[in-house]
C-alpha cells in the first residue's frame, strides 16, 4: 500500500513542484511527503534542480551591443513606416474613391465622419481629464501586468512570515488590517515589494479561486490624481475613487498625502469597484499615518 | 461637438481612409493599422475612456462612432517589450546551441514582434506574446535549415536513459549543467527552458509551443530525467561521480 502510494506521488512530484496540481491532489501528495523520507528526498531534488538549472541558464551574459542593434533596426522600420504615411495626398484621394466604388454604404458612413455632429458626449475637456486619469492609473496598472500577468504571482502563495519579510515593517501591518476588510471568499495570497520602470511599489494579491485582485501602493513622487475631477470619481467614506480601464483590466485609484494606492484586476467593473470601495477607506487610513 | 484637433500628429485626411464597417461595431471595437497609425472604431462613447488609456487620442465622434487613433511609437514597443530581452536571448542560445544564430534569431523575433505590435492587446501577457513570436521564428528557422531527423529523438532510443535515477552531484559549475542541457533533445529542452527557467504555467508553455497540455507534462517530465541522467553523465566524466555510484541506480 505504502509502495503504492510512493508510485502515485512520484508520478505527481513534477506537477507538484510546478504547483500544477488541483488543490485535492495537492494535499494528497503534501501528507504522503509528510510521513515518506524517500518521496520527500525526490522533492528536494526536483526543487534542487530546478533551481540550478535557472541559476545556470541565467549565467549566460548577454550581449550589450544585440540589443542597441534591435533597437536600431526597430527605429529604421519606423521610420520608413512613417516615410509611407507622408504619402502623397492624391493617394488617399484614389484610395477613397475605391472604397467608395466598393461598397454603396460606404457613402453614407464616410459622410458621417466626416460631419460634426451634436451626438457626440466626448469633449476635448473630458478628454483632458481622462488623459490625466489615465496616465496615472496606468502606473499602478503596469505593475499588476508585471507581476501578475507576466510574472504569475496570482499563481503563488507566500505564508505570512514570509508577507511580513518581503514587505517590510513599515507596510507589513497593512495585511491584517486588510484581512478584515476582504469579500467573501478572498484571502491575501501574496505581499511583497516590487519595482517595474525604476518605481518601488508595495503590492497584495488578493485570490479568490481563480480571481486575482492587485492592491498596489507606490509613493506619489510629485503624481496626483485631477484635484475635482468630474471624470469618473465618487466619493466613499471621504476618499476620492477614480475608475479607468485598459483592454480587459479593471482599475481604481485613489491617494493619500504621500501615497497612490491601486486596486486592479480583471474582474466586472461593478465588482472590482465594490472590492475598491470596501479597501479604500482602510488602507488610505493606514497610509495617511506612515 | 466633435473632438478633432485635440491630437493632430496624423497624416491629414487619414480619417477618410476608415473603411465603412456600419455592420461590424456592435459588439468589439475594431482595429487597424494604417499607415503607422492604429485606429480603433467602436461604437460607444464608452470606450473612451479605455482607447485614451491606451495613448490614444479622439480623431472623430459623430453618428454613435467614436474613432480613435494613434501613432504607432518605438518608445512604446520599447519599453513594452525590451525589458524580456535578456530572457529571449537566453533562451535562444540554450535551444540553438550558437550565439550568432541566437541573436539573429532574437532580432527577427523583436522585428516581427514590432511589425504586429498593433496586435498586442495591452494588458495581457508581452512576455508570453513575444516568447510565442521567438518560437515561431526559431522553429521556422530551423525547418528551413535542418532536416527534422536532426532535431527530434525517437522514443525508443529515449527509453534508455530513462530506466534508472542516477544520483545528482551538487558540487557542478553552470558550465556542467549548460553541459548536460545541450545534450537533452531540443523538444523537451524547449519546455524545460519555458516551464522551469522562464517560470511559465503548464497552460502558457502549451500555447508558446502549440502543443497540447498532455505533451507538455509528458515532455517535462521525461525532460527532468533525461537531465538529471546527463547531469551524472557528465559529472562522471570530469570524475565529480563515480562509475559505481552511477551503476547503482541500474
Amino acid at each position: 500500500m505504502e509502495k503504492k502510494l510512493c508510485k502515485k506521488t512520484q508520478e505527481s512530484l513534477d506537477a507538484y513542484v510546478d504547483n500544477e496540481l488541483l488543490v485535492e491532489t495537492n494535499q494528497e501528495v503534501l501528507k504522503h511527503l509528510e510521513n515518506c523520507p524517500a518521496c520527500s528526498e525526490a522533492l528536494q531534488l526536483r526543487l534542487r534542480n530546478k533551481a540550478r538549472l535557472k541559476q545556470a541558464v541565467n549565467s549566460e551574459v548577454v550581449p550589450s551591443n544585440l540589443r542597441n542593434r534591435i533597437q536600431a533596426t526597430i527605429r529604421e522600420e519606423s521610420s520608413i513606416r512613417s516615410k509611407q504615411a507622408s504619402w502623397p495626398r492624391w493617394s488617399l484621394a484614389v484610395a477613397a474613391a475605391l472604397l467608395l466604388t466598393l461598397s454603396g454604404l460606404g457613402t453614407l458612413q464616410l459622410w458621417k465622419f466626416a460631419r460634426p455632429s451634436n451626438e457626440s458626449s466626448v469633449t476635448a475637456q473630458d478628454l483632458t481629464l481622462s488623459e490625466q486619469i489615465a496616465s496615472v492609473m496606468k502606473i499602478g496598472i503596469r505593475d499588476h501586468i508585471h507581476c501578475v500577468i507576466d510574472f504569475g504571482y496570482d499563481k503563488k502563495t507566500l505564508t505570512p512570515e514570509q508577507m511580513a519579510q518581503k514587505m517590510g515593517p513599515e507596510y507589513s501591518g497593512l495585511v491584517p488590517l486588510l484581512k478584515t476588510r476582504l469579500p467573501q471568499g478572498f484571502s491575501i495570497s501574496v505581499g511583497h515589494r516590487c519595482q517595474v520602470s525604476g518605481r518601488e511599489f508595495v503590492h497584495m494579491v488578493l485570490k479568490h479561486e481563480d480571481q486575482a485582485v492587485s492592491v498596489i501602493i507606490t509613493e506619489k513622487q510629485g503624481l496626483s490624481f485631477p484635484v475635482n475631477s468630474r471624470v469618473s470619481s465618487l466619493q466613499v467614506q471621504g476618499v476620492a475613487l477614480y475608475q479607468d480601464r485598459l483592454q480587459s483590466l479593471e482599475a481604481v485609484g485613489f491617494e493619500s498625502e504621500k501615497h497612490l494606492a491601486f486596486v486592479v484586476s480583471s474582474l466586472e467593473h461593478q465588482e472590482n469597484f465594490q472590492i475598491a470601495s470596501a479597501l479604500a477607506p482602510t488602507v488610505s487610513g493606514f497610509l495617511n499615518k506612515l | 461637438m466633435g473632438c478633432s484637433g485635440v491630437f493632430v500628429d496624423f497624416m491629414p485626411g487619414l480619417e477618410t481612409l476608415i473603411p465603412p464597417l456600419p455592420n461590424c461595431l456592435t459588439k468589439k471595437p475594431k482595429i487597424f493599422l494604417s499607415f503607422g497609425n492604429i485606429l480603433w472604431i467602436a461604437r460607444h462613447s464608452t470606450y473612451k475612456a479605455r482607447f485614451t488609456a491606451a495613448g490614444g487620442a479622439c480623431l472623430r465622434s459623430c453618428g454613435g462612432l467614436v474613432i480613435f487613433a494613434k501613432k504607432v511609437k518605438t518608445e512604446e514597443f520599447e519599453s513594452t517589450a525590451l525589458p524580456h530581452f535578456d530572457d529571449l536571448y537566453r533562451t535562444a542560445i540554450r535551444v540553438v546551441g550558437d550565439r550568432t544564430e541566437a541573436e539573429d534569431l532574437v532580432q527577427e523575433a523583436y522585428l516581427q514582434a514590432w511589425k504586429s505590435f498593433h496586435r498586442f492587446e495591452i494588458g495581457t501577457n508581452c512576455r508570453a506574446w513575444l516568447f510565442k513570436i521567438l518560437f515561431h521564428v526559431i522553429h521556422h528557422h530551423r525547418r528551413k535549415w535542418f532536416s527534422s531527423k536532426l532535431v527530434k529523438e525517437s522514443d525508443e532510443l529515449l527509453e534508455n536513459v530513462l530506466t534508472y535515477e542516477p544520483p545528482v552531484p551538487e558540487n557542478l559549475t553552470d558550465e556542467d549543467i549548460l553541459a548536460a542541457l545541450t545534450r537533452v533533445p531540443q523538444d523537451f529542452r524547449e519546455v524545460l527552458l519555458l516551464a522551469d527557467v522562464q517560470e511559465f504555467s503548464y497552460k502558457a508553455v502549451a500555447e508558446t509551443l502549440q502543443i497540447p497540455l498532455g505533451t507538455v507534462m509528458s515532455r517535462l517530465s521525461r525532460g527532468r530525467r533525461i537531465l538529471r541522467s546527463k547531469v551524472a553523465n557528465v559529472a562522471q566524466s570530469m570524475g565529480i561521480l563515480k562509475t559505481r555510484e552511477v551503476g547503482q541506480g541500474q
